[in-house]
């Protein structure tokens, strides 16, 4: 039987951190730079804030009835066939963003790294890495989410310091990007890029109190949200705004454009480690948050038989997109643009039912 | 006891599925293009050179072979290959069928466009093909070449005996001790041409045979700027044939003209980006003598431009400081009053080199300076600087340039003495 266990707030802090920011290594960057210009560094700083209000909601839900996760309170709240339904929701989309994220990832890995590889090959690897580690438990993966965040953390800085010699200044200009009004609402749209955060509502059985996510929750946003900007802003000095926007990796552009001397050149090797790392704690972890939910809705106790079928899913899902294209400019910008309709607003739908049937706790007030 | 033998055909078949040992795919196996050439085809669209250096033996066991018994002739062709495509993996498609390795792209340190291509304006087409091929790296160099590319390649020599990788970075590298010529890549040309703020200035190059180098019996007499001259253009003879000189001006894709190496040490001081550089002034006092003045920047070049009028008036201020190196005429310049006329003396020239390259760049409507990065800060949107069309206006500005200069040393001596000889002192 798979084991959530207990986990403190520095694991459950990784987990949502990496799963959040793995995402600027990819196509979001060039985007976000499409719709707002120059202004992306402090646009996901808008996204952000509007995400932490979001999350309050999710936290006002749990905290009305402790000890209880998303899936438990959709029973109590709107009893158990709406409730499964809007369960099974969460599970089905969180594992369509498992497989529009490791789509992603696939099409990027085969368009840099591995390009002589099929992708079914790459996605069948990693398949298998992901469900390796759901087999050990939600808590062997935000140990070792904790164990990787410092690595990662270092190697997101040496590439962003590396880079520092071709930063230009000048290239954050005009400030405003394509204009205040538009960097504000695409902002606000996409809060959906911290919507990992609401996984800790699924989760929440093994975190420490309400109390405790609201801090976790609240601290993961502040800190992805520092990482993304600051992503942001160094490759938007490295890049004008006019070839921004067509790159396929910002990032990884990045860091293939060190040249300090003859010797210090060719660095995306470090960013590959980044990319792979990090994906694989995303796609594990919203992985883990479907198995989870599936498993409530139809009272499976023991989650290891659903987690080989889950994954043979995953690895049809992943094969619907046509190719990169459909990838980055449909999936994922409709996700990182209407996320946010299955992150955050069905706890606020449940808060307000909770608030109108008067339910609060562990049990059923009005039948 | 199922279990352990369970885990240990998993154990056995990842070995065997993820060592990849059939397709593995060793150093030895590729054939790495260190420089590519593109000209115009004539039995197809590219006529595409590249050379593939031969590799020496190292010791280790793989090798692609030994090289140093064939002559320079014979090496040269067979290292370098000119083939007709329409496209640059048609190209190594159809150069496989004669090489049996893999043709890599990830160390390549040059692609050479020949100027004709340049200035037909077909870069745009070859560099947005290229920025998608994964193996060709934004840090390459460009280099816009006077004749053929393939030409060009041939009469690159490795020199003394090194690596011609080496010798194709070195001499790019070292280009800011000396400023002749730019440091841009091709990431940056691949930003630059589609930039509404700046534009690309490329490395220009080309083959010199030593024929500038005139015989004759009659000396040199008056001045001559130092530098002032395009690549294939120096009185230079012996040594490497190919030559790095200049700039080639482009507004957008198409090549519109070239910088000398003087006027692309005029613009790389006022981009801020040369560490030290010789000048050799003319004497203010003994006009037929030269001084020659090394200098460095003391603070990065200020930009002030004011948009209010039609006409954008460009103000740009040069803090500079140097040592004079010689001085030929013994007047002395180490006094603080004469000091000042040296100084002044080169505050002049350096002012005038600045305007007569930002006259020729305005005619060209090419900001070669770059003053479009400080003028998009008084933007506040992009729509806005787009409007303003920053390229058509850069031709009506007017440039104030304002030089202060510096003499920090005298070089070993302090003092100038006069020459002593039968005739009394002179």
């Amino acid at each position: 039987m798979l084991k959530e266990g207990k986990f403190g707030y520095k694991e459950a802090i990784s987990l949502i951190v990496i799963t959040i920011t793995s995402k600027v290594f990819f196509t979001s960057p060039s985007a976000v730079t499409k719709l707002v210009g120059t202004a992306g560094w402090y646009m996901t700083l808008i996204s952000a804030i509007v995400a932490a209000l979001m999350f309050m909601f999710l936290y006002l839900v749990l905290k009305r009835f402790p000890g209880k996760n998303m899936m438990e309170i959709n029973d109590i709240v709107l009893g158990k066939f709406a409730g499964s339904i809007l369960t099974l929701i969460y599970c089905v989309f969180f594992l369509v963003i498992a497989s529009v994220n490791m789509r992603e990832f696939t099409e990027i890995i085969k368009v840099f790294v591995l390009t002589e590889s099929p992708p079914s090959f790459i996605m069948a690897i990693f398949i298998i890495s992901v469900v390796s580690i759901v087999f050990a438990g939600l808590e062997t993966l935000v140990r070792y989410a904790k164990f990787l965040i410092y690595i990662l953390g270092a190697g997101l800085i040496v590439v962003i310091l590396l880079s520092v010699p071709n930063f230009r200044m000048h290239r954050l200009h005009p400030l405003l990007g394509n204009g205040l009004e538009k960097t504000i609402i695409h902002g606000a749209l996409r809060c959906s890029f911290y919507g990992e955060a609401a996984l800790l509502g699924i989760f929440a059985a093994s975190l420490q109190g309400s109390k405790e996510i609201k801090k976790i929750g609240l601290y993961s946003i502040f800190i992805s949200a520092v990482v993304t900007s600051l992503c942001l802003f160094s490759f938007g000095m490295v890049f004008p705004y006019t070839s921004a926007r067509e790159l396929a990796s910002p990032m990884y552009a990045m860091a293939a454009n060190v040249r300090l001397g003859e010797f210090l050149q060719h660095m995306e090797p470090i960013f590959v480690f980044l990319w792979n790392f990090s994906s694989f704690i995303e796609v594990a972890a919203l992985f883990y948050g479907a198995l989870m939910t599936y498993c409530h809705v139809f009272r499976i106790t023991d989650k290891r038989p659903v987690v080989l079928p889950m994954g043979t899913l995953l690895f049809c899902l992943n094969l619907l997109p046509k190719g990169i294209q459909d990838v980055s400019s449909g999936y994922v910008q409709t996700l990182r643009t209407w996320g946010w309709v299955i992150y955050f607003l069905p706890a606020i739908f449940v808060l307000i039912i909770a608030l109108i049937r008067k339910k609060k706790g562990g049990t059923i007030q009005n039948g | 006891m199922g279990k352990k033998l369970c885990l240990s055909v998993c154990m056995i078949l990842l070995m065997l599925l993820l060592s990849a040992c059939y397709d593995a795919r060793e150093i030895g196996d590729y054939a790495y293009v260190s420089m590519m050439g593109i000209d115009e085809g004539i039995t197809d669209t590219l006529r595409l050179t590249f050379h593939i250096p031969e590799f020496t033996v190292s010791g280790s066991g793989t090798n692609s072979g030994g090289g140093g018994e064939s002559n320079e002739k014979e090496k040269t062709e067979k290292e370098v290959i000119t083939l007709d495509a329409p496209s640059l993996l048609s190209g190594v498609s159809i150069m496989n069928n004669s090489i049996p390795k893999i043709i890599n792209f990830m160390h390549m340190k040059a692609i050479i466009i020949s100027e004709k291509m340049a200035r037909a304006g077909k870069i745009g087409e070859i560099v947005a093909g290229l920025m998608k091929y994964r193996q060709i790296r934004g840090i390459t160099n460009i280099i816009i070449c006077k004749g053929t590319a393939q030409e060009f390649i041939k009469a690159m020599k490795p020199y003394q005996g090194g690596l011609i990788t080496e010798t194709i970075e070195e001499l790019i590298t070292r280009s800011d001790k000396t400023g002749f010529i730019t440091e841009f890549t091709f990431r940056d040309m691949y930003n630059r041409i589609k930039s509404p703020t700046t534009q690309f200035l490329g490395i220009y190059g080309a083959v010199n045979e030593g024929e500038n180098l005139k015989d004759g019996d009659t000396p040199f007499t008056g001045y001559k700027i130092p530098g002032d001259y395009l690549a294939g253009e120096t009185p230079v003879k012996g040594g490497p044939k190919v030559e790095l000189f200049g700039s080639a001006i482009f507004d957008g894709d198409k090549m519109v003209g070239t910088l000398t190496g003087f006027e692309t040490q005029m613009v790389r001081l006022a981009h801020g980006t040369l560490s030290r550089v010789v000048f050799t002034i003319q004497d203010p006092l003994s006009p037929g003598l030269y001084i020659p003045v090394e200098i460095k920047e003391l603070e990065k070049p200020k930009v002030n431009i004011d948009l209010s009028s039609q006409k954008p008036r460009i103000k740009l201020e040069l803090s500079l400081e140097g040592d004079i190196t010689s001085v030929p005429s013994r007047i002395d310049y180490e006094d603080t009053k004469m000091n000042r006329v040296l100084e002044q003396t080169f505050e002049n020239f350096i002012k005038t080199g600045i305007q007569r390259t930002f006259l020729k760049g305005k005619e060209l409507k090419s900001d070669i300076f770059d003053f479009g990065r400080t003028a998009i800060k008084q933007f506040l949107t992009i729509p806005e600087w787009e409007e303003y069309k920053w390229t058509d206006k850069f031709s009506e500005a007017e440039l104030d340039v304002s030089v202060d200069f510096t003499i920090r040393r005298t070089g070993k001596t302090i003092d100038s003495g006069p020459i002593i000889s039968s005739e009394g002192k002179e």
